[in-house]
């Protein structure tokens, strides 16, 4: 009997192991292949056999990049986006979290569900209305139209998402601020962000990989090289039917650097921030 | 009691702490001006420029336009080109005509420049299309019509895309033919002695996503037989013997000779490029797009195609080319100047060089410039040149209207072909299906059929 436990329980080992394996190849093998990619010649990847490694390793795809494409004025514009829509939504959504959790006015439980109705309404569906409002208010091609419109998204969410973090700090240690002659600007940013500041990285970081990925608003309301961001040059890599898939894959592959060094440097943060508030004591 | 010092300490963090939120002030104040020069949209002429395969051919159009504007009296900040890859025109033209910003000016596919004209979007400019008219030797007149309505036009062409089949002609010599079959008949057997699955001879688009190719690869056959989609006073004349003719070649290359990869009822519009890029077939029906790509990538494979006219039938062979217009837009606060840079544009010595720095991604729609030295300048040339002068668009001699547009962006034709390849219904069924269903769009479009 013994044994036979033992053997299913090797058994079950295994499979969990052959599932790893399986979910593993399959997050990691695309990546692998784009970033091989970026590092073939066009003619390679057209190849009449498909290579793991490339045969000849080339940086031509990247020297492309930098010298024939405005890849470069992408990059500043996305870093730039996502910088400012990120600073915008934490500072904007912590007051207004911190308003609707502790200041008692009228509508306050119907702004706050407001907030999360927002959030629901399709993407596809608000680009021609949001297209008029920016165009009418001269934003159109601009990246101050791109992180105003990201902060119709980004805040919404992320103020009903640190109403839940702001309610689980005790009371008690504001009001013990406030005897002590602080205000209540000086409660929020002094005491009540400091303590949650694992949710703000958490809502950071969604709005900077919202706003860094964003696509269909950065393609519709912007057309300026001057003001595009890199998932709306990656096309460019797409003339009419032909694929020039070297330089769009080195362009993904820088364009996911950026998200992935934000999330490592955060990363502490970001772990205890997605499980803050899911056992309450 | 112990007295607190009050006096401010300037740790570290302190100045951490500030260095970062000066850091912040000053990417959102930058980004938060509001830049006035690119704001203020009616005060700019706009045009939308799509990348073309050469980057020369980009230079000089963005050179010859700065110029034109400069001789306008325009300056650098009234004049926006914006690069639009093909790709994204679809939801940004709707949005732009939603909001009533289209550009002043812009490339236009045919099946645009149909609808733009049904929409009433488009300016007339009749007069650029007269002064480019008496151009000597004039304007191909196959494409002139699409562009016309009460005897006014509404568009101009401005480059022809011929549709090629390219051929690998270094396997056609080894299977021992010294040229590209002239007949679908030939082809066939041609492709027998070349075909060694999973090498395949002909890669036929017959995939169903919008824009494909498969409508051009399914009308070649048709038109070889003598079918037509529609006739003179467009009225749709699909139903008929040739185009069933038609069908059953395909069903015979596809399933009884198997020279056609099964794959490509499900490829996209880019399936067939890949397949010969990536030498898995011998021959592809598609622009030129294919070869611009390999004089650029593939030098050795480009040495090895072949360009020529679809094989020809009973019907005569069909030299076969689409065509991209300039349209200038009705909101277009600055009309006279974005006809005039339509004008400027297509004065024949700025549009001469554009074409040949396309190096033969367009034909001129001057037949008088493919005189040109440019064109004599390679071999495989020779094709392309004769299809710049007798080149048919799909209406043939009917026009090109905005529900033959929707036809073939539905890919309505490569899904009955389908049914008769993968469900096994026969050619003449399915071809009496396709005949109801393009009456039904024209139908739908209020169009006589």
């Amino acid at each position: 009997m013994a044994s036979g436990s033992g053997l299913r329980r090797v058994i079950r080992g295994m499979g969990s192991y052959v599932v790893l394996l399986v979910l593993i190849l399959w997050t990691l093998g695309p990546l692998y292949w784009m970033v091989t990619t970026s590092f073939k010649m066009n003619r390679e990847v057209y190849g009449t056999t498909a290579t793991l490694w490339p045969r000849q390793p080339t940086l031509a795809n990247y020297g492309v990049l930098f010298t024939r494409t405005p890849f470069p004025v992408y990059l500043r514009n996305s870093v730039l986006i996502a910088l400012a829509t990120t600073f915008l939504t934490v500072l904007t959504s912590a007051l207004g979290a911190y308003a609707l959790v502790r200041f008692r006015f009228p509508g306050r439980r119907l702004l706050a569900r407001i907030l999360v109705y927002t959030y629901l309404v399709p993407q596809s569906l608000l680009f021609i209305p949001l297209f008029t409002i920016l165009v009418n208010a001269g934003l159109s091609n601009t990246r101050t139209g791109l992180v105003l419109t990201y902060l119709g998204f980004t805040v919404p969410f992320c103020t009903w998402l640190l109403m839940s973090y702001f309610l689980s700090v005790p009371v008690e240690l504001e009001e013990a601020g406030l005897v002590d002659g602080c205000s209540r600007a000086g409660v929020l940013f002094r005491i009540v962000m400091p303590v949650t500041l694992p949710a703000l990285a958490v809502t950071a970081f969604f709005s900077f990989t919202l706003s860094w990925n964003e696509y269909l608003y950065a393609s519709v309301f912007v057309s300026d090289v001057n003001a595009k961001t890199i998932p709306t040059g990656i096309p460019s890599f797409i003339i009419e039917d032909v694929f020039f898939w070297g330089p769009m894959m080195a362009s993904t592959v820088l364009s996911m650097l950026p998200p992935l060094v934000v999330y490592f440097v955060f990363q502490r943060w970001l772990i205890t921030g997605l499980t803050l508030g899911a056992v309450k004591g | 009691m112990e007295q607190r010092d009050r006096t401010p300490e300037v740790t570290r963090r302190t100045i951490l702490k500030s260095g970062a939120g000066a850091a912040a002030f000053a990417v959102t104040a930058n980004i938060l001006t509001p830049r006035r020069t690119l704001a203020a949209r009616d005060q700019k002429l706009v045009v939308w420029q799509q990348p073309n395969f050469n980057p020369t051919a980009d230079k000089i159009l963005e050179d010859q336009t700065r110029a034109f504007a400069k001789q306008a009296g325009l300056k650098d900040a009234e004049l926006q080109i914006l690069k639009v890859p093909g790709g994204e025109i679809p939801t940004k033209m709707a949005a732009a005509l939603e909001v009533g910003a289209p550009p002043d000016v812009t490339r236009l596919e045919e099946g645009y420049v149909a609808r733009m004209r049904a929409q009433k979007a488009l300016l007339d400019i009749t007069d650029v299309m007269a002064e480019m008219s008496k151009v000597p030797g004039g304007v191909n007149a196959s494409v002139v019509s699409l562009t016309e309505e009460g005897g006014r036009n509404y568009a101009v062409p401005m480059g022809l895309n011929p549709v090629v089949m390219h051929a690998r002609m270094d396997l056609l010599e080894q299977a021992g033919y010294g040229t590209f079959p002239e007949t679908w008949e030939k082809f066939v057997e041609a492709s027998l002695k070349i075909n060694k699955p999973p090498f395949y001879a002909y890669g036929m688009a017959l995939g169903t996503s919008p824009g494909n190719d498969s409508t051009e690869d399914i009308m070649a056959t048709v038109w070889a037989h003598g079918g037509n989609l529609i006739d003179k006073q467009n009225h749709v004349v699909f139903n008929s013997p040739a185009t069933v003719k038609g069908y059953q070649l395909i069903k015979d290359m596809y399933l009884k000779h198997q020279i056609i990869p099964k794959g490509t009822l499900s490829w996209d519009n880019s399936g067939n490029n890949k397949a010969y890029q990536s030498k898995q077939v011998a021959f592809v029906y598609n622009p030129p797009s294919i070869y611009s790509y390999l004089l650029q990538e593939d030098k050795e494979l480009a040495a090895k195609t072949g360009l020529f006219p679809a094989p020809g039938g009973p019907g005569g062979r069909v030299k076969r080319v689409y065509c991209d217009y300039y349209g200038v837009f009705k909101a277009s606060p600055y009309p006279d100047i974005a006809k005039g840079l339509v004008r400027h544009l297509m004065d024949p010595k700025n549009y001469n060089e554009f074409i040949t720095g396309t190096a033969s991604r367009y034909l001129p729609v001057y037949p008088k410039l493919l005189d040109d030295p440019f064109w004599s300048s390679k071999p495989g040339f020779a094709g392309l040149v004769q299809i710049g002068r007798e080149g048919e668009t799909i209406a043939r001699a009917g026009t090109i209207t905005a529900a033959l547009g929707e036809i073939v962006a539905q890919s309505l034709l490569a899904k009955s072909v389908q049914t008769v390849l993968a469900n096994n219904v026969d050619p003449a069924e399915a071809v009496a299906k396709a005949h109801a269903e393009i009456v039904a769009v024209y139908k739908r479009f209020n169009e006589p059929a």
